[in-house]
């Protein structure tokens, strides 16, 4: 990409510095590819170095399976000032209340609950106020060609959110 | 292979890049600051014994694994990674910021499990090649954007090479698992992605799903792109340009349609390691030029300008 213009560097110090970028490229290839019998067997040997700076990465997956339904999730916070609706759009958000139940499906209610009361201290200044989050569903099929209605299907609700 | 790691590049675009990803770490760390803090500050989810099982074992860590609820580490880490954000932005003490910025931003990103994003990853990862590159490398080059005389404003080709190698990776993989998908088969991924209008679209683009070749041509086009545009025509002198701007432009149109602006940024100013000096020159000449004509008008005396007269 630019002009070349060799480095003076010991012959040494260049083939040390050349076999840790291939052995770091080399790991980071063996973890993203699909489990083969090999990979499996290879991980314990370089998965310690991967994790334990933050290079551990498993495939890139985002959007292998794009989901078929076109849910979306409400809050509704009822203070003094009376009743207000937002539509939750951030990815991350969204990301945290869909998969809150993906490792633990009990643990689910718990996690929403502590995400409710920060979103209810961020939406209102009323210590009494409550709040409620709403999931909204809909399938996307092949071949539709108007949008489905959409149902409620799932309320989480924070009535009391005691002192915390 | 001596050449691809070794010859002396210009530190021109290393210098655009560690400002440039200075400023969004501090985007970063403003937008994330809620889920961090939904984890690691006061009545956060690890103090409540709810994470789940494997974020702090096989060589996973994090400064928050013995902290306690109400300690203020939460706040101390944050605020250190802001200010080593801020610092790297600047070019002051880019190599002790680097390893700060590593620390930091690996202990507030490990203990998120759910509303764990793919720029997480992004940023984990890139945090460690920056702090390898700033430590390995000569530390003139990462301030050659504006003091060449502190170098010969070069640098090693492999503090290049650890990045750009690591975005295709990004790339290939991505597009490796998509093939393995019947969706991504049979040209119906897109019909999904675009029918999501409810919540995460910014834009709704619905009607295209009513084309179902439409639908498999862009289909088939982000494949393609992932699996061999990006990781292969990169590398030639007579594409790379196109390529960079048909990643724009991908990142862009992914921007409009789901609003993952976080993940579009980080890639963009990853996109900053593969430009010439000369690229480079331009485009910091560019926005000078831009800002030195905006301050120009803004401390001309109003009754001295063209417009009044």
């Amino acid at each position: 990409m630019n002009d070349f213009k060799g480095d003076s560097r010991a012959p040494k110090y260049r083939r040390l510095v050349t076999g840790l970028l291939l052995l770091h490229f080399g790991m980071l290839f063996i973890c993203n590819m699909p489990p083969t019998a090999l990979s499996v067997q290879l991980d314990d040997f370089y998965s310690w170095y991967l994790r334990g700076t933050g290079q551990w990465q498993d495939g890139w997956r985002m959007f292998e399976r794009p989901s078929a339904l076109n849910d979306y999730y409400e809050l509704t916070v009822r203070d003094v000032r009376g009743e207000r609706m937002y539509r939750v759009r951030g990815m991350r958000e969204l990301n945290l209340i869909v998969n809150s139940g993906a490792y633990n499906p009990e643990q689910q209610d718990e996690v929403l609950e502590n995400y409710l009361w920060r979103k209810r201290k961020a939406l209102s200044s009323d210590p009494l106020a409550e709040i409620e989050l709403r999931r909204y569903t809909s399938t996307i099929l092949l071949e539709q060609r108007v949008p489905r209605r959409h149902q409620l299907v799932q309320t989480w609700v924070m009535e009391d959110p005691g002192l915390r | 292979m001596d050449r691809f790691f070794y010859e002396r590049l210009s530190s021109k675009p290393l210098g655009l890049f560690r400002l440039l990803w200075g400023v969004f770490l501090v985007f970063y760390l403003i937008d994330g600051w809620w889920v961090m803090h939904l984890y690691s500050g006061a009545e956060g989810l690890r103090y409540q014994g709810w994470m789940p099982e494997g974020r702090y074992t096989n060589g996973f860590w994090s400064l928050f694994q013995r902290a306690s609820n109400g300690s203020p580490w939460f706040e101390l880490v944050y605020g250190a990674a802001l200010l080593s954000a801020v610092a790297m932005a600047l070019g002051c003490w880019v190599r002790v910021t680097s390893v700060v910025a590593w620390v930091c931003l690996n202990s507030l990103i490990t203990p998120l499990a759910w509303g764990f994003a793919g720029v997480d990853f992004i940023v984990s990862i890139m945090t460690f090649l920056m702090m390898v590159a700033s430590l390995g490398g000569h530390s003139a080059h990462w301030y050659a954007l504006r003091r060449e005389s502190a170098g010969d404003g070069t640098a090693p080709a492999w503090i290049y090479r650890v990045f750009q190698v690591q975005l295709c990776f990004i790339y290939f993989f991505s597009g490796l698992w998509k093939v393995t998908s019947d969706v991504w088969q049979n040209g119906t991924a897109m019909h999904f992605a675009l029918g999501w209008t409810a919540s995460s679209s910014r834009v709704d683009f619905s009607l295209i799903t009513q084309y179902p070749a439409v639908n498999a041509l862009l289909t088939h086009g982000v494949m393609l792109f992932e699996l061999v545009v990006f990781p292969f025509l990169i590398w030639f002198a007579g594409t790379r340009r196109w390529v960079l701007v048909l990643g724009l432009a991908f990142h862009l149109g992914v921007w409009i349609l789901m609003d993952l602006a976080v993940f579009g940024g980080v890639v963009i100013v990853y996109y900053v390691c593969f430009l010439t000096a000369t690229e480079t020159a331009m485009i910091v000449d560019g926005v000078l030029n831009r800002v030195k004509g905006f301050k120009e008008w803004w401390l001309s005396p109003v009754g001295k300008t063209d417009d009044v007269k």
